[in-house]
């Protein structure tokens, strides 16, 4: 890349002790995003490392990548909120499959349905191809 | 409008770390209306405002063939890693694409292939490429959803 570079192992604080950047490069998120996934069609209000959004159905989006994950070990935890962001709307969310370009999540509501959600937030965690 | 770094051999996380910071992200009218089951309801595929940055930019985003080369090796059933991902990196990327030139990309990344090899091969089309004003503007009988069987210009897409 044309930008300028700081290469080093080790990060070293002059009270606090040392972090291998290892840890800085492999705990990143590589991706995120936050959506609207109740308006007619969902729509993306932050994002990184996110290509495209599929609405399959109510409640269940999946999210696709642009840089792949190297394998299927990657994590994607999956939060949601109601009308605002401080509305816990009673719901609870899963990731029920994982591909290294693609994570597919589905909210429910308190009575077990699949429900759409003002606020839906996934992050994206794992090594990158 | 800014240039392009020279990034084949860039790690394209990179690529697209620089291009949060340096472009606006663009959020496309698009929308693609698909269905890869009859028995479920029609899907969405909406593109991401930064991916669409990247793609109308160009210079940024591998070929879609890299995908589907990385998608044959994940379908393999002995695939634990990825073993080809400098394909990402290492090959050209594509030049500055029209929005109507991404979405046929994403559409190529990002729905089955079942999907868009033939799509209007049956008695009505599997997908549509529309604009957002042209779906419903609720969520109302979201599971419902189907495209809509005589489809014109002016009339809803599903």
């Amino acid at each position: 890349m044309a930008l300028g570079k700081i290469k080093a192992d080790t990060l070293e604080h002059s009270t606090a002790g040392s972090l291998d950047t290892q840890y800085v490069v492999g705990g990143s998120a590589k991706g995120w995003v936050n959506f609207d996934g109740s308006a007619g069609t969902i729509s993306a209000r932050g994002s990184l490392n996110v290509s495209g959004f599929t609405d399959h159905a109510s409640g269940e989006y999946t999210i696709t990548l642009s840089s792949a994950f190297d394998s299927t070990n990657n994590m994607a935890p999956v939060g949601s909120n109601g009308n605002t962001v401080t509305d816990p709307a009673n719901s609870f969310t899963s990731c029920v499959a994982v591909n290294t370009t693609s994570t597919r999540h589905e909210i429910y509501s308190g009575s077990n349905s699949k429900g759409d959600r003002n606020f839906v937030y996934v992050i994206q965690h794992g090594d990158l191809a | 409008m800014i240039d392009t770094p020279e990034f084949q051999g860039t790690h394209l996380w990179d690529r697209l770390c620089w291009a949060k910071e340096n472009l606006e992200g663009h959020q496309s009218e698009y929308r693609v209306v698909y269905e890869d089951s009859v028995d479920e309801c029609a899907k969405i595929l909406v593109p991401d405002p930064n991916w669409m940055a990247c793609a109308l930019q160009g210079g940024i985003l591998p070929p879609v063939e890299v995908y589907w080369e990385l998608a044959k090796d994940e379908a393999q059933p002995d695939f634990e890693k990825h073993t080809r991902g400098y394909l990402l990196h290492d090959t050209k990327p594509v030049g500055p694409m029209t929005e109507e030139q991404a979405i046929e990309y994403l559409i190529m990344k990002d729905c089955p292939q079942s999907v868009w090899r033939d799509y209007d091969s049956g008695n009505k089309p599997k997908l549509v490429i529309c604009r957002k004003d042209q779906l419903p503007a609720t969520r109302e009988w979201r599971n419902a959803w189907k495209i809509s069987e005589e489809l014109s210009l002016t009339e809803k897409a599903a």
